[in-house]
């Protein structure tokens, strides 16, 4: 018995040994990305937010000119990598004072830096010379005592933010190996005016434009997949009818003769789908990118609405009321079947498409409104905003890392931003009126 | 040069003293003896009551005739006033028309026929509650469902336009049901 023990002993052993060789060889061919303490996964946000510390830029100006962008320049840096989600910035007052005058790996104390448990260091000095600014920016792992991370960049000062929003595209890239949202923007419509006009500001809420000026309801922007302009619905004299606006020369042009809803890009950007209104009900059809063309997709004599297709393009999500109050549908336009996705709620609409598979949609349950998101088979929901007001008209990041969404949970509809899973819910937009129906830039 | 308007000065005054004094004397002398003539008296107190009690009759006869013609007027006008202002209602995600919606609509259909010269226009409203884009179509139901009950009831369709402002118009502000329940709703331009 007691040799009966000792040899299955041994022999948990020896297969305990193969599999740790094996992992380190799986360890050598693909290491994970992983910087002192951070070891980085995109698809666990929240799961441990790495802490950065930003201290003030140093400013290296002849006559110490726009002295205001210290705190400037690292503030809109520690924001942009707080909203992902993946990292903490840290709080000043917890920072200890030893390092040197410069920014380079021989000024810094590093042992300062992993005492208050910061996983990143940036460091940073300007220079304002003219109207220009110049900074030069590092990264460091303090745990390694290493820089990871230097780069120089040069903007009018009056676009600081977009220099900052550059330099943390880079940094996050780096890290992460990943690309950074922070030079996206959002398309949105807001009724501050009186009417419903469409607008545009960064991803974090700045730098807003108003874009259309139609004295009439204007909404629904949706952008085209590279950018250069967007459909959006248009109503002048009762009649919502699709509309497309180039960004660049700000010309609009008409997508449809016919009443319709909901017009937006395939995402290969080779034509649109649109529901369109015809004897009493409303269909979605396909069109090319000028409105012409028009291909009936779905038939269902009721409301087949808010198409919205899977990133192949083979597939069509849509609401329909054809079973009573509305749902969610997929069509498989290879083989023409329809399949009901949402049985769990009573009124399910706004479905979007993300480009890794998934479908966020929103439910109403006794008048309030929340988002969720579900695996285009109808399987692996999971609800993202709970009790706290309205949630609605969610869209995804092109990467499918993030929903942009409205809330009114701080009384008036702004934008908020989440990442995939629901963590980091954060309010972005603080303008006038309220912003509705919100689109994310390509970047 | 100032001695000669000095002189010219001095002379229009005593020309004026002049006319003053003299107008002063023509007054003194006009005289005037009132005379007063009596006419002969004549009994005609019952022809004017006659005549009295006549005018009075026609004066009743035509306020009675203005008084109706302006009540014709105003019913016109008030059933007029009533095609515009008269809405009908829904129920929360609902297109479907309730027994007073389908009344409100009957009575005009019933104007429209007598009113030949008069179109409709039919505007679909929501509220706030569930997505912007579904309610544009739940909106273009809700004015479609009118104008097919009043084309029912046998006027023309090409007198009836549709609309639908979705929930972009609200009539009642507030998140409530007393605010949901007024702006679910169809409302009526009559259009010449």
């Amino acid at each position: 018995m007691k040799n009966l023990y000792s040899i299955l002993i041994s022999e948990i052993l020896s297969r305990s040994c193969k599999i740790l060789l094996f992992l380190l060889i799986i360890f050598m061919i693909f290491p994970p990305i992983t910087f002192g303490r951070i070891d980085f996964n995109i698809d666990k946000p929240g799961d441990r937010r790495f802490k950065v510390a930003i201290p003030d830029f140093k400013n290296l100006s002849t006559n110490s000119e726009s002295p205001e962008l210290s705190e400037g320049l690292p503030k809109v840096m520690a924001n942009d990598l707080d909203l992902s989600g993946y990292f903490l910035p840290m709080e000043k007052k917890a920072f200890l004072d030893g390092d040197g005058p410069g920014i380079t790996a021989d000024n810094i104390n590093f042992r300062n830096w992993t005492l208050v448990g910061t996983d990143l260091l940036i460091k940073g000095a300007y220079t304002c010379i003219g109207n220009n600014v110049e900074v030069d920016i590092r990264a460091y792992d303090p745990f390694e005592g290493k820089q990871i991370f230097g780069k120089r960049y040069l903007e009018k000062i009056i676009d600081y933010r977009l220099l900052m929003h550059r330099a943390g595209n880079d940094i996050f890239l780096k890290i992460t190996g990943h690309k950074g949202i922070f030079l996206s923007k959002f398309l949105f419509d807001n009724k501050g005016t009186g009417n419903k006009e469409i607008y545009i500001c960064d991803f974090d809420g700045y730098n807003l434009k108003k874009i259309t000026n139609e004295k009439a309801i204007a909404q629904f922007p949706r952008w085209t997949p590279d950018g250069s302009g967007f459909a959006f619905t248009l109503n002048r004299d009762g009649h919502f009818i699709p509309h497309y606006m180039d960004i660049s020369t700000g010309k609009i042009k008409r997508l449809s003769e016919k009443e319709g809803f909901s017009a937006r890009w395939q995402p290969d950007g080779g034509g649109i789908d649109i529901a369109l209104r015809d004897k009493g009900f409303t269909a979605i059809y396909s069109a090319d990118i000028n409105g012409g063309n028009i291909k009936k997709l779905t038939d269902s004599r009721s409301d087949d609405i808010s198409p919205c297709r899977s990133p192949d393009g083979k597939k069509l999500a849509f609401v329909s009321d054809r079973s009573g109050p509305p749902q969610i549908y997929v069509k498989d336009l290879t083989t023409g079947s329809e399949e009901r996705i949402t049985y769990d709620f009573k009124y399910c609409t706004s479905p979007v498409w993300s480009s890794l598979n998934k479908i966020a949609f929103v439910v109403a349950e006794k008048g309030v409104h929340d988002i969720y998101t579900m695996n285009p088979d109808g399987r692996g929901l999971r609800r993202l905003t709970e009790g706290d007001g309205n949630n609605e008209e969610p869209c995804w990041s092109p990467d499918g890392r993030y929903i942009v969404f409205t809330s009114n949970r701080s009384g008036a509809y702004h934008l908020y931003i989440m990442n995939a899973n629901g963590f980091n819910q954060r309010r972005v937009t603080f303008f006038d009126g309220e912003e509705r129906n919100p689109s994310w830039s390509p970047f | 040069m100032i001695r000669k308007s000095m002189t010219g000065l001095l002379l229009m005054g005593f020309v004026s003293t002049l006319l003053l004094f003299s107008s002063a004397c023509q007054q003194k002398k006009v005289e005037v003896t009132p005379v007063v003539q009596e006419e002969p008296k004549v009994d005609d107190s019952a022809e004017k009551a006659r005549l009295a009690a006549q005018q009075a009759e026609k004066d009743r006869l035509a306020a009675e005739a203005a008084r109706l013609e302006a009540q014709k007027k105003a019913a016109i006008e008030a059933a007029k006033a009533a095609m515009e202002s008269e809405k009908i209602y829904f129920d929360y995600d609902k297109a479907d028309l309730s027994d007073d919606s389908q009344a409100t609509l009957s009575k005009k259909a019933g104007w429209l026929k007598e009113n030949g010269s008069y179109k409709l226009k039919i505007e679909g409203h929501c509220d706030e509650r569930g997505s912007t884009e579904y309610n544009m179509a739940l909106g273009a139901r809700r004015a479609e469902a009118a104008a097919k009950f009043i084309s029912a009831a046998g006027v023309a369709n090409d007198r009836l336009t549709t609309v639908s402002y979705g929930e972009e118009k609200p009539v009642a502000t507030g998140s409530n049901e007393a605010a949901w329940e007024q702006n679910r709703r169809d409302e009526f331009v009559l259009i010449q």
